[in-house]
């Protein structure tokens, strides 16, 4: 153990300083422990069964590459930090358990035996860092094709493909890339023969299908119609959002960060300023927060309504869909009176918004929220009170809480389980303190269990927009603090030189945080979303970790279909509620 | 009842009262027939997607011709003209012949039903009408099974054996259901359960058969919320995923055949077909098919509403429904019908 | 009319023959790789489409074949039923029994249940293959 160091909440005044030292505390998590790599699956055993502090769930396992890191401790040289972050939903407490790689062949133990959802994020290092874990079932490739040449997050892959020799696809490479992703038979996890030596039916549902909601793929072992195995094949919706970010300026990436859950809006917005914020140490006024609550709250319902819809469709009801988007649309055209952007609004900045609330903006949303409780109640008899519905869905895709927490399940899904747990009561950001709503939760822990919460969370979102509308308070919306705030108000730079200078180079150059690390966690409409932002004093971010409630969840999938019949694939993935963007990134 | 294809005394004596020679009146049933079945059904499709899309607070297709009306001509000239592909890994000749049979098989059934009391109103008066359609009903079945196998393609292997194993399951309780109004008319002839309804309709003597020939004949059309062999989420297009162009056009037609017929079926067999009080002003032959049509129309409706209306049933779900439920209550139907008929023969006309 | 019936049925099959010939001729066919290659979600399909199937589905067939032979052997009664009484009531109404009893016999033998979980999804939660 190298370092242990507890840093003291409000983190964001003094934390700024002591990375020179050496002394790395992170802002944003309670604790940070360096531990040695040959100690880390016991270390982590520890932590997560400990009975006075467990951690029963690991939040996000990353990497970062060291070997361009300008600011360093003397004497560091390991090319990789491998870093676990475990979490808490009882206490609402983070442990980041740090580990030196000395290089990626040398790699680390896999701890896919401790959290089950270790697997997929130690298959993402490999493929992003080259770093292998040993002990790991199944240590392949899981965002790049298989065909791949490289690891893209190392600092010397190229950071686009102008960087790169110009790619010419052949008719012949065409032909070999489909024998890549022929599975074959010889592979372990696809098997044509049941143990009863019954022949399998081996289908790709997916990436081209309608039933999949994207590029999703997931390769099916079907005896008859009963799923004997179920393997999603994810990354055909990958773009490398968090490669881009490290050559983005910090401020230029937010319209980025959009496009991760492209149905959360500023909700995916929201955890990277707030990240950005916690390092440069600004304090946003409190209208900009009560907006950002506000346009979140509104998002969030948006996503909801999508889930509605396409939750139905999945099932088979055909009109749902149009009933959820018609609203959707209402509260877009609100959307775009406040941001002047529908899906994509690019409107938090860090250190507040982007400009004020148009005039008249309530009478919109008043009028929407006028209709919306009878509307919700309508959606309930048109869809959850079917009885075919029903019968689909009681029972269907089982998850307990405890398995939930398990697998990095958070979110509505967890709360379907049993499982009273979210972000926004337990461990406040943007003032949600201040705000009466309820937790909706269901005791099922199936998929009509996750529809129902979703659909009551609509109406507690509506709650809190309501009370938006009557506590918005009146003020700035932007932090004063001109050095990182953005942008430096344009009126000023004609008064004053020092708000010309920085408007010259925070656009002109882009701005630099601080020296330091830091991870903001939200409550997204899909459960807990992560950022975790690496500042090495340039105007980019060095590293920018984005940890997205869908990929845990799809990581379920197979756990919660093995063994029924394929139609209960489509209900299960209707009430996941995952978009491939989030799970890709 | 010596000859199956017995032809009643009636129709001959009538098809005599028409001044013309039975060649000229049989072609002519045949083009008014198959010119009515081609355009309505062209229309069932372009009403289907106005009548959802007005359930979903959408427009449908209105650009071509004044509301739409050109659309159907728009998409038959579109799948004409659309590359006509027989995939190299199917089975030629049988994936040719699956849509032809579904084509021919639903069209077929049309021969018995009678749109008028007159003779020539009905291209074929069979006194086995009902086993001439349930007979055609069930070689239908060999068109879905066909082009499923023969496609050599998986999710349309998964479409054909649903769609067969849903079928047959609902062919059971769907013959079940008509064998009660046979034996309440005393004929197996769609003519003779027409006019037996002359005083009640069928479907007040037998609601439990309606309701279970109603739910059974949407199954069997393999429509919402039975559409399982053509899920698009779980199995893309079922059994004619590889079909493109005309041919896919021809399974289109098919069910849309199928939806009416079934319709006429509903309409002949519980609603008393082409009967109706008098409509003044209309010349007494054209109020049979005014009425059948009429009453087909309000069926097709009923289809399209469910279908806009309900998720759909899973398969296991969908067996059991039809297994477990309707086969045992359509068996307590004709039971409970045999008694009525026996004991209360006066509520239905007597056969002639 | 035999007449009518047999020239509607030339006619029908004929519409049918003619459509697949029109569009055979009209539509222009272009093919390549890609398009020769059965739909599989756009992956290259794994193993063959025509693998054995599972018993249920046979069972269903076969279930068919014997209730729906019994049926008809009750179409002539249905003919008849008014002149045969209540004598030949009571004889259908043993025909019935008997179809029934088959009916009951495939239900307590479990041939209706078609939701089975199978052997591997037991302990599927706590056995992660992926």
């Amino acid at each position: 153990m190298k370092f242990s160091r507890t840093v003291e909440t409000p983190v964001w005044e003094s934390g700024t300083t002591n990375v020179l030292k050496g002394e790395r505390g992170i802002l944003g998590v309670e604790e940070v422990r360096w531990v040695d790599a040959d100690r880390v699956t016991e270390t982590i055993c520890q932590l997560k069964t400990d009975p006075k502090r467990p951690f029963p769930m690991l939040f996000d396992l990353t990497a970062i590459d060291e070997s361009e890191r300008r600011h360093r401790p003397e004497g560091e040289t390991h090319r990789f930090t491998v870093q676990y972050h475990l979490f808490s939903p009882q206490r609402g407490e983070s442990l980041l358990v740090k580990v030196a790689v000395p290089d990626g062949a040398t790699g680390i133990e896999s701890i896919s035996n401790i959290y089950k959802n270790a697997n997929y994020y130690e298959r993402e290092v490999f493929d992003m860092f080259g770093v292998s874990f040993h002990g790991h079932p199944n240590m392949r490739r899981i965002l790049m094709p298989d065909w791949w040449t490289g690891h893209p997050l190392r600092k010397d892959h190229p950071n686009r493909a102008t960087e790169m020799p110009p790619l010419v696809i052949t008719e012949e490479d065409l032909k070999e890339f489909d024998g890549w992703e022929q599975l074959s038979s010889g592979d372990s996890y696809i098997r044509t023969r049941n143990e009863a030596g019954e022949e399998l039916l081996i289908l790709n549902l997916g990436p081209n299908h309608p039933g999949t909601h994207g590029v999703l793929r997931v390769v099916l072992t079907l005896n008859g119609e009963y799923m004997e195995d179920v393997y999603p094949v994810i990354g055909y919706h990958h773009r490398g959002a968090e490669k881009m970010a490290e050559r983005q300026t910090w401020h230029t990436y937010i319209p980025y960060t959009d496009r991760v859950d492209y149905l959360a809006g500023t909700y995916n917005e929201l955890p990277y300023v707030l990240a950005c914020e916690q390092l440069a140490g600004i304090r946003v006024p409190e209208r900009a927060t009560v907006m950002r609550v506000l346009l979140g709250e509104i998002y969030r319902i948006c996503n909801h309504l999508v889930w509605f819809g396409t939750f139905g469709h999945d099932v088979g009801a055909m009109t749902p869909v149009f009933y959820s988007f018609r609203e959707r649309e209402n509260l877009f055209k609100i959307i775009e009176m406040i941001t002047g952007g529908r899906m994509h609004p690019n409107f938090l900045r860090i250190g507040g918004c982007s400009m004020d609330l148009p005039p008249g903006w309530q009478e919109p949303i008043r009028l929407f929220l006028k209709d919306f409780d009878k509307n919700l109640l309508e959606y309930e008899q048109l869809l959850l009170g079917n009885p075919i519905l029903k019968s689909r869905t009681v029972g269907v895709g089982v998850m307990s809480g405890d398995e939930c927490v398990e697998w990095g399940v958070t979110g509505p899904n967890l709360r379907a389980s049993g499982v009273q747990f979210d972000l926004r009561k337990v461990k406040p950001y943007c003032g949600y303190e201040g705000f009466e709503f309820e937790i909706p939760y269901e005791t099922g822990g199936d998929c009509y269990s996750r529809a129902v919460v979703r659909h009551r969370e609509m109406k507690q979102s509506a709650r809190i927009i309501e009370q938006c509308l009557r506590l918005m308070p009146e003020g700035e919306v932007m932090s004063r603090d001109n050095r990182y705030a953005f942008p430096p108000r344009k009126a000023e730079t004609m008064m004053d030189i020092e708000a010309l200078i920085n408007h010259f180079l925070a656009v002109g150059w882009g701005l630099d945080l601080p020296v330091g690390e830091s991870v903001a966690m939200v409550e997204q409409p899909k459960g807990i979303a992560g950022y975790y932002a690496v500042s090495d004093g340039r105007t980019s971010p060095y590293r920018l970790r984005i940890r997205t409630p869908s990929f845990a969840a799809i990581q379920t999938l197979p756990a919660l279909c093995r063994g029924h019949l394929l139609s209960d694939l489509l209900a299960v993935i209707g009430a996941m509620d995952y978009v491939l963007a989030d799970i890709d990134r | 009842m010596n000859n199956i294809f017995a032809v009643t005394a009636a129709s001959g004596a009538a098809s005599a009262a028409l001044p013309l020679p039975p060649l000229v009146v049989s072609l002519l049933q045949i083009v008014v027939l198959l010119g009515m079945l081609f355009t309505i059904a062209a229309y069932t499709v372009l009403i289907e997607r106005r009548v959802i899309a007005w359930l979903q607070h959408r427009v449908g297709p209105n650009r071509a011709g004044p509301f739409g009306l050109l659309q159907p001509l728009a998409d038959v000239l579109k799948l004409l003209t659309k590359e006509e592909s027989t995939p190299p890994f199917t089975d030629r000749w049988l994936f040719i012949a699956a849509p032809a049979i579904i084509m021919v098989t639903s069209m077929l059934s049309f021969a018995v039903i009678p749109f008028g009391p007159e003779p020539f109103m009905v291209i074929a008066n069979m006194n086995v009408g009902v086993l001439f359609f349930l007979a055609l009903s069930s070689l239908g079945v060999y068109s879905i099974v066909l082009a499923g196998w023969s496609s050599n393609s998986k999710y349309a292997a998964l479409g054909g054996l649903r769609a067969t194993a849903q079928m047959i399951s609902y062919e059971l309780s769907m013959s079940l259901a008509l064998l009660a109004v046979a034996l309440q008319a005393g004929t197996l002839s769609f003519n003779g359960i027409v006019e037996a309804q002359r005083d009640l309709w069928f479907v007040i003597l037998q609601p439990l058969g309606f309701i279970i020939f109603l739910v059974s004949v949407v199954a069997e059309s393999r429509r919402a919320p039975f559409d399982l062999p053509e899920a698009e989420n779980e199995i893309v297009a079922g059994f004619h995923t590889e079909y493109s162009s005309m041919k896919f056009a021809m399974f289109f037609l098919g069910e849309y055949v199928s939806v009416m017929l079934l319709s006429c079926v509903v309409a002949t067999a519980y609603f008393g077909g082409y009967l109706g009080p008098n409509i003044p002003f209309v010349p007494s032959v054209l109020e049979g098919p005014i009425y059948l049509l009429g009453k087909m129309a309000l069926l097709v409706f009923f289809f399209i509403w469910i279908r806009a209306t309900y998720p759909r049933l899973r398969y296991d779900h969908l067996m059991e429904l039809g297994w477990k439920y309707l086969v045992p209550l359509a068996v307590l139907n004709l039971v409970v019908t045999a008694v009525i008929t026996l004991a209360l023969p006066h509520l239905t006309v007597a056969p002639r | 009319m035999t007449l009518s019936l047999i020239l509607y049925t030339l006619v029908v099959v004929a519409t049918a023959l003619v459509t697949i010939v029109l569009s055979a001729l009209l539509g222009r066919a272009r093919r390549n790789y890609h398009k020769d290659m059965a739909y599989e979600s756009g992956i290259v399909p794994t193993g063959d489409a025509r693998l054995r199937m599972s018993i249920p589905y046979y069972l269903v067939a076969i279930m068919f074949i014997l209730f729906d032979v019994e049926i008809l052997f009750l179409y002539p009664y249905a003919a008849v039923a008014r002149d045969l009484g209540w004598l030949g009531l009571l004889k259908a109404m043993v025909f019935i029994a008997f179809v029934f009893a088959g009916l009951a016999y495939v239900w307590l033998r479990g041939g209706l249940i078609w939701r089975h979980l199978s052997k591997t999804a037991s302990g599927s939660l706590s056995s992660s293959q992926n």
